[in-house]
């Protein structure tokens, strides 16, 4: 055999060892929520954008969607489930019902679409959010059964506009800022920006630098608990955010795979925590 | 020569650029809402990340694969490689020399342009430490903090690193140099391919094609300003890039020694 020949199969068998590596080796994938029992003592939330990607606009959960959602959330337990994109307040009360009869609910229904809250184990108080540009968040004032109290602001942001987004997310951050609230806090919901390390998102942004902008001012004052944990959306995309206080300390979070029907783009994301030491 | 004065004058570019970008964001003449960014965000070692991956990815590639087209190509249109192997030498050593002084120039390449933007950054910015922020180049899911020190120490092992990136690009041009009888069309063809698997390994839409481009790993040494550097993702992917170079290598070898020189 040729000299030539000898040095090109060796070039080759090397690329061949490096690439079996490089490719072979198993990658770690994103910890998605592994399905079991909401922590005794502590505390589950739900964020789920329910609506359908319709022809591409958007569309409110349709009425034959509903049973698979009320079965879904009946598997979760959850103590807090926070809804975007339901038709209307009166769709929320009857998922309210067919969970039972002594599940609480509030809805704030005068944006494009209907955000709601649900608590088979809480007192929900609906706050108000006064002067407000963009889209209004559903503000709350949550007690459930076991642990303090918390405040929670749901928020469905513009899906097309970065800079409203911003703004949206900012003035929704301000609500829970003030120190006379409760130390525990949420701000969750699906806000429609994706930064992260997995891929180039901004053939879905109109500016993704404020995108960026929004998600780190957001990230320097609460935990965002679903990061790393995988894409929320349809096509791989992490739209839906549980951001939590310190106080929250969460056991595990992430969205549940394979409970979407229909034309739904989203996962349901679920967050368990348990309160700090001491609360 | 021309790759030193094309680099400086992109850095002076990046310069400006981050510049007025800084002083509008800090200062309040841009409304820019509800940001992260502030005055000290704004120092040398953002700038030399930002100036570093850019260059990498899109100017360091075009001198790369210029030296690697007109290594074969170069001297076959210039009619020289005959008077090169008419003296006792193989054509696989010649081969080899000439990957072996191309490859000696990447790593100088990126050396002198990571040294020259941590210069202009560190004395024309300011110095400070390393904040990384998610969506900010795609570079971490969380934020990440660099103490001045442990981020020059990180530039330190970017150096070799990103050598290993260029060294792919430089064997791809190595093997269009040995198919191609003209440098000019050698490395307009390896700018233009590598500048379409750059796109292309970029954009989400192209799950399927992207882990088959050598383009998709290339920035991989990004793995190393985490604080908690991901050690088996770094390997794995400088594994594929120098498997992708061998791979070239062998290629372009076996079309060099077995072609028809006039």
């Amino acid at each position: 055999m040729a000299r030539g020949t000898l040095i090109e199969l060796g070039l080759l068998a090397l690329a061949s060892i490096l690439l079996v590596l490089g490719f072979g080796l198993p990658e770690s994938g994103p910890d998605t929520f592994e399905f079991g029992p909401r922590p005794a003592g502590g505390l589950r939330v739900v964020t789920w954008n329910v609506g359908g990607a319709g022809s591409g606009d958007g569309r409110a959960l349709g009425e034959d969607h509903v049973p698979a959602v009320v079965e879904t959330l009946r598997l979760l337990d959850a103590d807090l489930v926070l809804l975007q994109e339901l038709r209307d307040r009166k769709q929320l009360e009857r998922i309210a019902r067919a969970l039972g009869e002594n599940v609480r609910f509030e809805a704030i229904d005068d944006g494009p679409d209907c955000i709601g809250a649900l608590a088979p184990r809480a007192h929900l108080f609906q706050l108000t959010t006064g002067e407000w540009e963009g889209r209004r968040p559903l503000a709350l004032l949550v007690h459930p059964e076991v642990g303090p109290a918390l405040h929670v602001v749901v928020l469905h942001a513009h899906p097309w506009s970065a800079r409203r987004r911003n703004h949206e997310i900012g003035q929704a951050l301000d609500l829970l800022v003030p120190a006379t609230l409760t130390p525990a806090r949420l701000l969750v919901g699906d806000l429609n920006i994706d930064v992260g390390r997995h891929g180039r998102n901004d053939l879905f942004t109109n500016d993704e630098p404020r995108d960026v902008a929004a998600y780190n001012y957001l990230a320097r004052h609460l935990v965002d608990v679903g990061a790393g944990k995988g894409p929320t959306a349809e096509p791989d995309r992490r739209l839906d955010y549980v951001f939590a206080s310190p106080e929250l300390d969460p056991v595990q979070a992430g969205p549940w795979l394979g409970r979407r029907v229909g034309d739904m783009d989203h996962h349901p994301l679920v967050a368990d925590f348990v309160h700090a030491a001491g609360e | 020569m021309l790759a030193a004065l094309s680099s400086a004058l992109f850095l002076t570019l990046m310069l400006v650029g981050f510049y007025t970008y800084a002083r509008n964001h800090t200062r309040g003449a841009f409304d820019f809402g509800y940001t992260f960014e502030n005055e000290s965000y704004f120092n040398g070692l953002t700038f030399t990340v930002y100036s570093f991956y850019f260059g990498f990815l899109l100017v360091l590639p075009i001198f790369v694969a210029t030296e690697g087209s007109a290594q074969i190509a170069g001297e076959t249109s210039d009619r020289t490689l005959g008077l090169l192997l008419i003296r006792p030498i193989t054509k696989s050593r010649l081969f080899f020399t000439k990957v072996a002084v191309s490859a000696g120039y990447a790593v100088c390449l990126a050396g002198g342009f990571l040294v020259l933007s941590l210069g202009v950054g560190l004395f024309a910015v300011g110095w400070g430490d390393l904040d990384l922020y998610p969506g900010v180049l795609q570079m971490t899911d969380r934020h990440q903090h660099l103490s001045q020190s442990q981020a020059l120490l990180r530039f330190a092992l970017i150096w070799p690193a990103a050598s290993l990136g260029l060294w792919t690009t430089l064997a791809f041009a190595f093997l269009l140099s040995a198919w191609m009888k003209s440098a000019v069309n050698a490395a307009a063809v390896s700018i233009s391919l590598y500048l379409v698997m750059h796109v292309v390994s970029g954009v989400h839409f192209f799950e399927e094609l992207r882990p088959i481009l050598f383009t998709s790993y290339l920035a991989y040494w990004r793995g190393l300003l985490q604080e908690d550097v991901p050690w088996t993702q770094v390997g794995r992917d400088a594994a594929k890039l120098l498997g992708f170079a061998f791979v070239f290598l062998a290629l372009a070898h076996r079309r060099f020694r077995l072609r028809e020189e006039l």
